[in-house]
């Protein structure tokens, strides 16, 4: 090994295949002398040993090979040697005689050619020089479409020239080692056939940019983006030139987000789907009760009677599953939320079986209520829910129940300081339920079947039930005994409550129907506005109902005007209900600022309950509103003078 | 039996059984639906989409005492859709003003019907 000039840096490593010594000799002095380049020269007298050598190490940044060897002579000597290392950076010296050869190995592959005896020291390092740089660059080229997949290619039918970069061909899951040519292209099995395809659009285009699903040889698909574009050459035909780059798991990426999208969608067009029905249902269920009331206040036989209970009836029914599927669709939706409020457990437990004990009684069944000593009086936490599940399962008993019993009962499982473990069983002596429906007896529209008689109700009450247990931290479970009966049970965790707090009756009339009260309805909508005052009016004959267009109207209304309740529709042009009550609450005089608000609105969900009760909204009426309903909130939130 | 296009239970729950209210109640309805509806799409082609979700809301109850089933869906719709995603979908809200208005002339032919029943 020959150190050229060890002054310049960096060195390069260049391998020296000649059998003449005396150009050995020659092209080592002449890049010793050289400014240009410092490199270390290896020698090897013939291809054989170049090889060895090459394979040995493969550091080599350059190749001088000359074409006439021992063992090889000519242009088969280039590509032997490229055959073996096809992107070995190799500059060709020939003799004077041999100059078409080494054009013909530039165009093969060769960095350069060199005619022996006509190069100076300069032009010899200077060929070196440019080809290691050429070569650096390719190399990181390639190293770029490698990481970023896109290949690159040029064809010319009419010269038979075809090349593709290394990447394109592994695109297609082939071998760079075995180059296509331009004929093999012309095989309609040839994978890179459709590059020919693309060339005919070329001609009609100018530029054609396409994506599409191409197939490896090992049968794999992959999504490709191809562009492609030619130019006349002058000597006739056409360059085409383009870049493909695979984008497969872009597309993948990309299904997937569409997948979830429509999924998304899809979710989306249920929750509207259950709103728009329960909508529509809603309505004409008012309607049916409402008119199944007003029939029941007029005169009529026993018969008469009998029917309109048995509308009634069904009728709440109805309007149990419409909640329901509600609920349940609230929950799937992830949108349910639990309150954290001081409640007296005992006054919860007694309304819940003051509502319940006249269809026990009605079915002559025995309902009792037991509530151990130690259950302390006050706790906190979400009273509705706790209500809701109770109500469900103790229903649920009295359902199935014939004759017997039905028993709710409530223990303290473990005490910690500020809070308790509480165990709540439900147990019946009804017709109990097989083995093989315990397992899914908390599942969704699961309904019990007994003697070819099938028992009301959407089938959700359970799983509903076990939804609210277990998203407060509890468990909740079943035993049962055909023909003997069944013990629900579950335990919560309920932190101490502030004492004196009662659960007030809703059904008490705080509010006779001689009574003389001041109303104020704030409502943009004249028909809306129109209904609730008659509606009101024909409730309490004695009411003074004042009108109010919107929150700003409400706010100077109430200056000149005291009235006993506001009802507040919410989205209303110039001041809305929301920011009509923030300003009453906060900056209106004390004997305003507490006047109970109840808002009127169409949304049902618990977000929007929450941010009513951030304004200061007491509470809310849903619209379109059923009158029985209004009056019961009015009640509730009317503080007698 | 043909297809009613108006349900008018709830206004008639409404009203009760004062005929005088029943009939102003439908009065305002079909002012209300005659002025609003055309006002919807010239607030589209100007694309004042908060005038035109107060619109749609405004119109939320009146097609409840209408009590057709296929424009209230269409009007919670554009109102959903402008509540959530003001701009976003301009097409699909004139597609759902088309379909009102397509029924709009068979809803005031009932409603005027019903109107001069009294």
């Amino acid at each position: 090994m020959t150190e050229s000039n060890p002054n310049l840096k960096p060195s390069h490593n260049v391998l020296l295949i000649e059998d003449d010594p005396a150009y050995v000799r020659l092209a080592t002095i002449l890049l010793a002398e050289s400014e240009l380049l410092n490199c270390r020269i290896t020698h090897r007298p013939t291809l054989t040993a170049g090889i060895q050598e090459l394979r040995q190490n493969p550091n080599f940044e350059a190749v001088l090979l000359d074409l006439t060897l021992p063992d090889s002579q000519g242009y088969e000597t280039l590509e032997r040697l490229l055959s073996h290392f096809p992107h070995l950076n190799i500059i060709v010296l020939t003799g004077l005689d041999d100059k078409d050869w080494g054009l013909q190995a530039v165009k093969s592959g060769a960095q350069d050619f060199l005619v022996k005896g006509a190069f100076d020291g300069d032009q010899l390092a200077k060929s070196l020089r440019y080809s290691i740089e050429r070569s650096n660059i390719l190399k990181r080229l390639e190293e770029t479409q490698r990481i970023a997949h896109i290949g690159n290619w040029e064809c010319s039918p009419a010269q038979h020239y075809f090349q593709a970069s290394e990447e394109t061909y592994r695109i297609f899951g082939l071998s760079p080692q075995h180059p296509f040519s331009c004929e093999e292209l012309m095989n309609p099995d040839c994978p890179f056939n459709i590059f020919l395809q693309l060339q005919d659009e070329v001609c009609q285009q100018k530029k054609v940019e396409k994506d599409i699903w191409v197939s490896r040889r090992d049968g794999e698909k992959r999504y490709v983006a191809i562009v492609c574009s030619g130019r006349k050459l002058d000597k006739g035909g056409f360059l085409f030139n383009g870049i493909i780059q695979d984008i497969t798991e872009r597309k993948q990426a990309q299904e997937l987000k569409k997948d979830k999208e429509l999924a998304e969608q899809a979710a989306k067009f249920r929750e509207q789907f259950i709103a728009s029905v329960s909508h529509e249902m809603r309505t004409p269920m008012n309607a049916i009760l409402g008119m199944a009331n007003l029939l029941r206040q007029t005169e009529l036989d026993e018969e008469q009677k009998g029917y309109t209970d048995s509308i009634r009836q069904s009728s709440d029914i109805l309007l149990g599953i419409i909640n329901d599927i509600l609920q349940m669709s609230t929950i799937q939706n992830g949108k349910l939320q639990f309150e954290q409020k001081d409640f007296q457990l005992s006054g919860l437990l007694q309304s819940l079986f003051g509502v319940l004990k006249y269809k026990a009684e009605e079915k002559k069944i025995d309902f009792q209520l037991v509530i151990r000593q130690d259950v302390p009086k006050f706790l906190k936490g979400d009273v509705l829910r706790l209500n809701q599940i109770l109500f469900n399962l103790v229903g649920n008993a009295i359902k199935f129940t014939d004759h017997g019993f039905v028993r709710l009962g409530v223990e303290v499982l473990e005490k910690q300081v500020g809070r308790f473990h509480l165990g709540f069983v439900v147990e019946d002596s009804g017709i109990g339920i097989a083995k093989e429906y315990l397992e899914s007896i908390f599942e969704s529209f699961t309904q019990l079947w007994q003697k070819g008689r099938i028992y009301e109700g959407t089938g959700l009450g359970l799983p509903i039930a076990k939804f609210l247990v277990e998203a407060q931290g509890g468990q909740i479970g079943v035993r049962s005994e055909p023909g003997k009966g069944s013990t629900f049970f579950f335990d919560l965790w309920l932190d101490e409550g502030a004492p004196n707090v009662l659960i007030e009756p809703t059904t008490i009339e705080r509010i006779p129907p001689e009574a003389s009260f001041d109303l104020l309805l704030v409502e943009d909508h004249k028909m809306n506005q129109l209904v609730a005052k008659k509606t009101l009016e024909k409730k309490w004959k004695n009411i003074n109902v004042f009108l109010a267009e919107n929150g700003e109207e409400a706010i100077q209304l109430l200056k000149k005007q005291k009235v006993d309740i506001i009802l507040m529709d919410i989205q209303m042009p110039v001041r809305d209900g929301l920011s009509a009550t923030e300003y009453i609450r906060k900056y209106m005089p004390p004997g305003i600022a507490s006047i109970p608000i109840l808002a009127m609105t169409a949304h049902t969900d618990k977000t929007r309950e929450h941010i009513l009760k951030e304004y200061g909204l007491d509470d809310y009426v849903l619209k379109p509103f059923e009158p029985e309903q209004l009056f019961q909130k009015i009640q509730r939130y009317f503080k007698p003078a | 039996m043909p297809y009613q296009y108006i349900h008018l239970a709830y206004l008639d729950q409404m009203a009760g059984d004062d005929s005088e209210t029943r009939g102003q109640l439908l009065h305002m309805l079909i002012e209300d639906l005659e002025h609003n509806l055309p006002e919807m799409k010239a607030l589209l082609q100007k694309q004042e989409w908060q005038a035109l979700q107060n619109l749609s809301h405004h119109l939320k109850s009146t097609l409840v005492f209408a009590g057709n089933a296929e424009m209230a869906r269409a009007n919670r719709s554009i109102e959903k859709h402008l509540t959530e995603e003001p701009e976003a979908f301009p097409d699909f809200i004139a597609l759902q003003i088309d379909a009102m208005e397509t029924l709009l002339p068979m809803v005031l032919t009932e409603l005027k019907r019903e109107f001069q029943k009294k």
